[in-house]
């Protein structure tokens, strides 16, 4: 092997840590062969890597399912439900790009689990999969979309928002949180945009296929005067404020600072931001082409920045889950309480902003909880271990137990710490050693950063 | 070099290298800087799940309203004891009252917030959050936490023993609380396996040495932190001896030394739509049981004077009773606040039993001037930015 060839299947380990779950094995080599740049272009496709058969779990989209919702006639899932479904979807997804997009939306647009404010279980399936739908597509038609989303609406009180008593809930987080940041817009914009979004109710969806509810526009209940957001004075309907804002020089910065600090680095530099920012406004917010910009950068394949990221508890609990080829559905229910033990409860943000990053994860019974999810989930493998050339994944060496879990360059002290394992360990079988070499790769500080 | 890196042909080789020694002095290093100075101030918070009959524990017996309404379950004068001013404790509180006679009960009146919620679900959520209104998403404990510390120093600050998950209260926006069954549950999971120590001797050796970026620093710093104090637990667990309860639990971890300021438990059992007569009376009985263990094991540990209890639940209930013998979802509560540093006495003005709104009691005490005065009196912090409201204060703690 090359020294070029061995850079690349680094650098393709690195994408695959940031724009999918960690790649395995085989993709490594697969795309190590294709090169970096078909790599980028196959995850930015949105079809399957390698030509692989969806799981029928990324055919099956559950907003859709009419018995699921017909009006009154089924009863809201427990949370747990869907929270295993989707943990279930991003562990088998062939779509690994689309998933991390989904998760990102999700984390952007935080919007939590109260059923009794309406957002249930099937109002946040729904909400799920708008951010699917669009996780590749266009920012503009997404913040469109987003107005009609039931679980936003309900979670930022734009469905009781009218004429006679108007709520700047929705609008203030429009412009603070999703579109424009703080010190890009005044007190007066907050005011006068949630007149403008006046007039939205839930109301119940009567179609047999669809969502239980559904957000109804009421001329009746819309403030129809003249409002002056940001610049712009007109009769403002609820989606002339998406256009307005979308308008403004910091929405494209704003997003493009999001997307860089989420796939890159904690710390957007200004000309990398500058250059991302401007294929959206190339492309009139298509989201494509940014990340294309983001995954191609220097500032991304720099060695600098590998390893510049912790982990959510959602990237490393897939992660394992996916380089051990481990689907049971019991399993990741279980892990879907691991995940919320280190501090990330799918469908449950800590509030409209969000999950904390990098830093935030580190709390004492967070790391606890992530490694007693390796400890047990490596257990759980290894009752299927045999040696390799058979389907359960498995290495024969140190470095090799690091690329199963997507990392081709073991630090120096965690190869010291597993080695030294080795050195002494007595009476060891292939299933102990692989049960420790798991355990101890998962709790390493190179599998906790990304 | 090679050899050993194909492990699998090397396990037959394995020797008694002095690797396991370096392992075993930074593991000891790590253990020894776990000791955290036991925090002034402990709070342990009772959560009595299902909804408390609130009337039928601070009870208004020579009420004639209360007797009018309640002809079956309501309680006689030799069902309670009398703390004066026409109310009295639920027999089942005999540790309760005893503290109330050494001035070290708070029975604070008719606290809830205004047009109440009658979904368990709901109500309860809102007194987790301290946010009638769902602003808030995380508790209000939580908040205290992230105010204060973020989650940087320490998981152990606060602990929910037995409650099945982390109750919202201790939700932070960093994940401060950490919820255990038991204390063998803040462990490795893999303790038991016989290679356990060296994979702790390994697990050690990722946070030796020097760190190859800020980021790397951290990670290695929290890693050790997490050893520290798993260690430091379960020395805390070795030394217990007999059945362990959840309050006694609780002092336990406020006495070891880890940093713990905060407990939550909880008793069950609340939700008395029917026959509640003999069921609330044993519901009950566990509760002051549980404050009894929480103080005997907190005096025996040291640490008493610095504890205080308070309770809360779901919701009141409605002041008449059904056709059940039981009690319907109701709106406010009396909230106790137990401990040596309490300033005992009732507080507010017990509910008006004649002027209800549809059935229920009219709130008087917003639940965050309760939450408020602990904050500033046990935690020695400005409550408005963490309740993101000026409550009034009562002064509950000396």
């Amino acid at each position: 092997m090359g020294a070029d060839l061995a850079g690349d299947r680094s650098l393709i380990a690195h994408l695959f840590r940031r724009a999918g779950f960690a790649a395995r094995p085989a993709e490594l080599d697969h795309y190590q062969a294709a090169g970096y740049d078909v790599a980028v272009a196959d995850l930015l496709s949105g079809t399957p890597l390698m030509g692989a058969t969806p799981s029928f779990a990324e055919a099956t989209d559950p907003v859709l399912e009419p018995t699921y919702n017909l009006v009154g006639r089924a009863a809201p899932r427990p949370l747990l439900d869907i929270q295993t479904e989707w943990l279930t979807r991003m562990v088998s997804t062939t779509v690994p790009l689309v998933e991390r997009m989904t998760l990102f939306l999700h984390d952007h647009f935080a919007t939590a689990y109260v059923p009794g404010d309406i957002i249930d279980t099937q109002e946040l399936t729904a909400q799920n999969w708008v951010f699917r739908r669009h996780a590749l597509g266009n920012w503009k038609a997404l913040c469109h979309a987003m107005l009609e989303d039931v679980a936003l609406s309900a979670w930022l009180d734009n469905n009781v928002n009218v004429k006679k008593h108007p709520n700047e809930n929705l609008a203030r987080e429009l412009m603070e949180l999703f579109t424009l940041g703080v010190g890009n817009y005044t007190e007066t914009d907050v005011r006068e945009a949630s007149r403008a979004l006046t007039g939205y109710q839930i109301g119940y969806n009567l179609e047999p296929r669809g969502p239980r509810n559904t957000m109804v526009f009421n001329a009746a209940l819309h403030d129809d005067g003249t409002k002056t957001i940001l610049g712009s004075t007109g009769k403002f309907m609820p989606h002339d404020v998406i256009d307005i804002v979308l308008e403004q020089p910091a929405a494209s910065r704003f997003l493009a600072t999001k997307l860089i600090e989420y796939f890159v680095m904690p710390v957007a530099p200004s000309g990398f931001v500058d250059r991302v920012a401007e294929t959206f406004v190339a492309s009139d917010w298509e989201l494509v082409p940014a990340l294309r910009t983001i995954f191609t950068a220097p500032e991304f394949k720099a060695t600098s920045v590998r390893g510049a990221l912790v982990k959510s508890p959602a990237e490393f609990m897939i992660g394992a889950f996916r380089a051990l080829n481990r689907t049971e559905s019991d399993l990741h229910q279980t892990g879907v309480r691991w995940m919320s033990q280190a501090g990330q409860s799918l469908y449950d943000p800590p509030n409209v902003g969000g999950w904390p990053h990098n830093e935030g994860w580190l709390g004492a019974g967070q790391l606890l909880a992530r490694y007693n999810a390796g400890s047990i989930l490596a257990d759980r493998h290894v009752t299927a271990f045999v040696l390799p050339g058979t389907t359960a994944a498995g290495a024969t060496t140190v470095e090799g137990w690091g690329e199963v879990f997507g990392i081709t360059d073991l630090s120096a002290p965690t190869v010291a710490a597993l080695e030294g394992y080795l050195d002494e360990a007595d009476a060891a079988t292939p299933q102990s050693i692989a049960a420790a070499m798991i355990t101890l790769v998962v709790a390493s500080p190179d599998f906790l950063v990304a | 070099m090679m050899n050993r890196r194909e492990f699998l042909k090397s396990v037959a080789l394995a020797s008694s290298a002095p690797l396991w020694v370096r392992f075993s002095a930074i593991g000891a290093e790590a253990a020894a800087s776990a000791g955290a100075p036991i925090p002034d101030r402990l709070l342990l918070v009772l959560y009595l799940a299902g909804g408390n009959d609130g009337l039928n524990t601070v009870v208004p017996y020579l009420d004639p309203a209360y007797a009018q309404l309640r002809p079956g379950i309501g309680l006689k004068a030799d069902e309670v004891s009398s703390i004066g001013g026409g109310l009295a404790l639920h027999k089942s509180l005999a540790r309760v009252y005893s503290m109330w006679q050494q001035g070290q009960v708070a029975v604070v009146h008719n606290v809830g917030y205004s047009k109440p919620n009658f979904s368990h679900f709901d109500s309860t959520y809102i007194w987790e959050t301290a946010s009638p209104d769902f602003q808030y998403h995380t508790g209000w404990l939580g908040r205290y936490l992230d105010a204060t510390d973020g989650g940087s120093a320490g998981a152990v600050r606060a602990v929910a023993i037995g409650t099945g998950g982390l109750p919202r209260t201790l939700v932070g926006e960093e994940g401060a609380g950490f919820a255990l069954n038991t204390l063998s549950d803040f462990a490795f999971a893999d303790a038991g396996r016989p290679d356990a120590a060296l994979r702790r001797a390994a697990y050690a050796s990722f946070g030796a040495g020097v760190p190859s970026s800020a980021m790397h620093a951290k990670i290695m710093q929290a890693q050790n932190n997490m050893t520290s104090a798993v260690a430091t637990v379960s020395q805390v667990a070795k030394g217990i001896t007999g059945p362990m309860t959840p309050a006694k639990t609780v002092a336990q971890m406020f006495a070891a030394g880890v940093g713990t300021q905060i407990g939550f438990i909880s008793v069950g059992g609340f939700d008395t739509h029917t026959t509640q007569r003999g069921a609330h009376n044993a519901r009950l009985a566990e509760v002051d049981t549980a404050i009894a263990e929480f103080f005997d094991a907190a005096a025996a540990l040291g640490v008493a004077d610095r504890a205080t209890v308070v309770t809360f639940s779901d919701f009141g209930r409605r002041v008449e009773e059904n056709a059940s013998g039981g009690t319907d979802h109701g709106s406010s509560m009396p909230v106790l606040v137990m401990g040596p540093r309490v300033i005992g006495g009732t507080y507010g003005a017990r509910p008006d039993l004649t002027a209800l709104d549809a059935g229920n009691l009219v709130p008087a005490i917003h639940l965050g001037s309760v939450y408020s005065s602990l904050l500033a009196q046990a935690f020695d912090v400005d409550p408005a930015p963490i309740m993101g409201h000026e409550y009034p204060t009562l002064q509950l703690l000396g």
